[in-house]
């Protein structure tokens, strides 16, 4: 990769041809833009804006504490892996899922509400901006943990170390020795916070009462009920345009990084109390989330509507037969999966290397699957073309993300020395670089085949038999109001999330006995 | 002899015509009622029939207008009024009169772009076990009480929430929004969809919710109990009408015109109510399960040109309801 240095170009090309070309193609089709669209939702625009930096930043504050605790502190294993493993599975929950999840802990008779109204708190928090900002942060503080956090177990230690015998007391290490180290990263999982927030719509609609909307809301109304698409297509380009800003300036890039074997503080006091609420604000609405598919019809608590799931004749709603379920939806995930390892390997080595690619990389964030779906419809792209392409897209900036925050961890004193060694390009890469990031390359790797594997809009717009996945099976049993099905359905694809997770968990917990 | 003629009937319409249509809908007509009766049709012409679904009636909508130039689809079904009066705008449907349209029981449902097929009515929906006292008229729903209880769906994300919104002008009128600025502080929540609601009431936060009247009947059958039950308030039923329509340009045209006429068919009709949820078109013999659904006493109208002007009323809706 060192000497043929124009290989960055070839994400930059699959994001043109997978996005600007067929979103300029459905702006030539719907006849260009219409700028009065812009302050007719000004109000709704600004809201946007800062309901998604609110909800950043405070995820940034909730998450940072967990990444520090994860990576830098002697913690239990077992409970640092079941922290882990949890904390990494909101970000691919199904939103009905998670809407679920708050609705029955925070709602009448949830546990949060009686033990908030016990502790003298009696505001209703559902239906608030409070509940807007608590859903945002449930989704992805998972971010931080994975992104920083993973990051943070690579600082070397012996920086620390010498910081401490340079008489620096623990705050000092953290401002001045750590934190430079980690502010790429940081600002990488704050990005794509902002990206995620900044586009929400179920979350906002569901927890924020009557009185919130976003952009993205409106782009679903001129596409889907007003056929307006000239004015879909103006906010959609414009949301892009503003994330993509955004992004450009928030990065910030440190040439070295010194990696390590990091050392492992006592567990903090205060971590007690963190642990104990991120157990209340995230892990008590997930556990609800889990158990929402053994929740009855009319509020009974069983294995019902598994019973009816698995009696039901599921091939009617998926248009085929189980196997070809089944068979698409392993290799759909697995293709775009490598794919979009590919490309975001490339990617993230240039972005390391100081080319500056974070403003594109994350724009199929940005637009949302339905958007770009319709554009290739219009192009004609064949369905499995398009979802490959489709998936691989909206996995491309956390993929990227992960990824780019590994290499940045690397070692170049390592590198060169290995390069003296006489180690080649490949050996370079297989030896020494990705064993060293092989953490981060899983992590990136389960996020994209479940993100995938749990696509709803963009699939359902574009399949056609014999093509049928999962969510489709999802979607199809919820619109035919099989809603004890569909939940039971969500609850399995959660588990399979977990058990991905628990998977790379127990990779990690092998090789860190074997060292 | 009436046999022989039809044998011949069907034998010459399989030479005459190609044998394969394609079908665009939304994803519950393929899961639920098209199991039933595609087959029936196939074998009636001895044709191959491609039903494709690509999420609600709306999304079917989008992509035949993104495929304008150059239709796949010979027939859409599931397009209401509302939607059928955007797809009249975007030029992409063929006027067809069925040759049993005589069948129709209801002689307004007619339209000339689109053969009705189904019709259900929204309604609101409570829980009994929790509301003692439940609204019954448009006005009741303003009521101190139910403040808090009530939860909508968005009409700009939703189509049953749409045609909640369409209801409360046929109501009112043009004073709709007077109505809206005092319901809302009913409203708990604005979902983006039937689902989320429905979810709302389930995990109790809610206990009222827009729905369809025909809810009762749907547990009635599924579940053998009604814990939810619709109601249609006294100013009178809004109706939402399902039409199938022939797409512009097709080739295989007569095909197309066949299956309109099967969709007045016994054979289709006698399937709806327990598939489809709605009420059938033709005179029928309703299911046991459809005694559980309100009566209608009177259908409103709304003007077709409300359906021209929804950019505005959402827009309206949307300031004073959101606010912005």
């Amino acid at each position: 990769m060192g000497k043929s240095s124009y290989w960055w170009i070839i994400p930059i090309i699959f994001i043109v041809l997978g996005v600007f070309y067929p979103l300029f193609n459905l702006l030539v089709f719907s006849g260009g833009i219409n700028f009065n669209v812009l302050s007719e939702n000004k109000n709704i625009i600004i809201f946007t804006i800062k309901q998604a930096f609110i909800s950043s930043f405070l995820t940034m504050i909730f998450g940072l504490p967990g990444a520090y605790l994860v990576a830098r502190t002697r913690m239990n294993k077992f409970f640092k892996s079941i922290f882990r493993v949890l904390s990494s599975v909101p970000f691919v929950l199904p939103g009905i899922t998670v809407s679920m999840g708050f609705l029955l802990a925070f709602g009448k008779n949830g546990l949060l509400t009686n033990l908030l109204s016990f502790f003298g708190y009696k505001e209703r928090i559902l239906f608030t901006f409070t509940a807007v900002i608590l859903g945002h942060v449930f989704y992805n503080f998972p971010l931080f943990i994975r992104i920083v956090g993973e990051t943070w177990e690579k600082i070397d230690g012996s920086i620390i170390e010498a910081g401490k015998i340079d008489g620096a007391n623990n705050l000092k290490i953290l401002f001045l020795l750590e934190l430079p180290n980690l502010l790429p990263s940081i600002l990488k999982a704050f990005s794509l916070t902002y990206v995620y927030t900044f586009t929400s719509f179920s979350i906002v609609l569901i927890l924020g009462g009557i009185k919130y909307s976003t952009i993205e809301v409106s782009i679903y109304m001129y596409t889907r009920i007003l056929f307006d698409f000239k004015s879909a297509l103006t906010l959609a380009i414009f949301q892009m345009l503003l994330i993509s800003i955004f992004a450009y300036f928030v990065n910030f890039r440190k040439q070295d990084f010194q990696s390590g074997k990091t050392i492992k503080e006592k567990f903090p006091m205060w971590g007690f109390i963190y642990l104990i609420l991120v157990i209340l604000f995230v892990f008590v609405p997930l556990s609800y989330s889990l158990f929402s598919g053994f929740l009855t019809y009319g509020g009974g608590f069983g294995l019902d509507n598994f019973k009816r799931l698995y009696s039901l004749k599921l091939s009617q709603f998926i248009g085929t037969d189980i196997k070809s379920l089944i068979y698409y939806s392993l290799l759909l995930p697995a293709i775009s999966t490598f794919i979009v390892i590919f490309l975001s390997t490339i990617a993230s080595y240039y972005s390391v290397k100081g080319k500056r690619l974070d403003y594109i990389l994350i724009i199929p964030a940005a637009v949302s699957p339905v958007t770009i779906a319709f554009s290739y419809i219009l192009m004609r792209f064949s369905p499995l073309n398009s979802l490959i392409l489709i998936y691989s897209l909206i996995s491309l900036p956390i993929v990227y993300s992960f990824i780019e925050s590994g290499w940045r961890t690397l070692n170049h004193e390592l590198e060169e020395a290995a390069l003296l060694d006489g180690a080649n390009f490949w050996k370079l890469n297989m030896k020494i670089r990705f064993p060293l990031i092989k953490y981060h390359l899983f992590t990136a790797a389960v996020y994209a085949f479940t993100i995938v594997l749990g696509e709803m809009s963009a699939t359902i717009t574009i399949s056609e038999p014999p093509i049928s996945t999962f969510s489709i099976a999802i979607y199809r049993l919820l619109s035919s109001r099989r809603i004890p099905e569909a939940r039971a359905l969500n609850t399995i694809y959660s588990f399979i999330v977990f058990l991905l997770f628990g998977f790379i968990e127990y990779l990690r917990n092998l090789n860190e006995k074997r060292i | 002899m009436k046999k022989v003629l039809i044998l011949i009937f069907v034998l010459v319409i399989i030479l005459i015509f190609s044998n394969e249509i394609t079908i665009y809908t939304y994803d519950s007509f393929v899961s639920g009622i098209g199991q039933k009766v595609i087959p029936i049709f196939e074998k009636m012409y001895g044709c191959k029939v491609n039903l494709l679904s690509f999420g609600d009636a709306g999304a079917v909508l989008s992509r035949l207008i993104l495929e304008k130039q150059e239709p796949k689809a010979d027939v859409v079904i599931g397009l209401d009024q509302a939607l059928l009066e955007k797809a009249i705008d975007y030029d992409i449907l063929e006027k067809y009169t069925p040759i049993n349209i005589n069948l129709l029981k209801y002689k307004e449902l007619y339209n000339e772009y689109g053969t009705p097929y189904d019709y259900g009515s929204i309604a609101i929906v409570y829980n009994k076990e929790v509301v003692k006292n439940p609204p019954k008229s448009f006005e009741d729903l303003l009521k101190p009480e139910y403040k808090g209880k009530i939860v909508v769906e968005d009409p700009r994300t939703s189509s049953t929430g749409l045609s909640f919104l369409l209801w409360t002008i046929a109501v009112y009128k043009e004073k709709y929004l007077d109505f809206w600025k005092k319901f809302k502080n009913n409203i708990l929540s604005i979902t983006p969809g039937w689902d989320e609601a429905f979810e709302m009431l389930e995990s109790g936060e809610a206990d009222i919710m827009v729905s369809y009247a025909t809810d009762g009947a749907y547990s009635f059958y599924y579940y053998n109990s009604i814990k939810y039950v619709p109601i249609i308030l006294s100013e009178g039923a809004f109706v939402q009408v399902e039409y199938a329509s022939i797409i512009k340009n097709t080739k295989n045209k007569e095909l197309a015109k066949r299956f309109l006429e099967f969709l007045l068919m016994d054979f289709f009709q006698k399937e709806v109510p327990l598939n489809q949820w709605m009420f059938p078109v033709t005179n029928v013999e309703l299911p046991e399960a459809f005694k559980y659904v309100p009566e209608i006493d009177k259908i409103l109208e709304i003007d077709a040109s409300i359906y021209e002007d929804l950019e505005r009323i959402l827009k309206e809706w949307a300031k004073v309801v959101i606010g912005g």
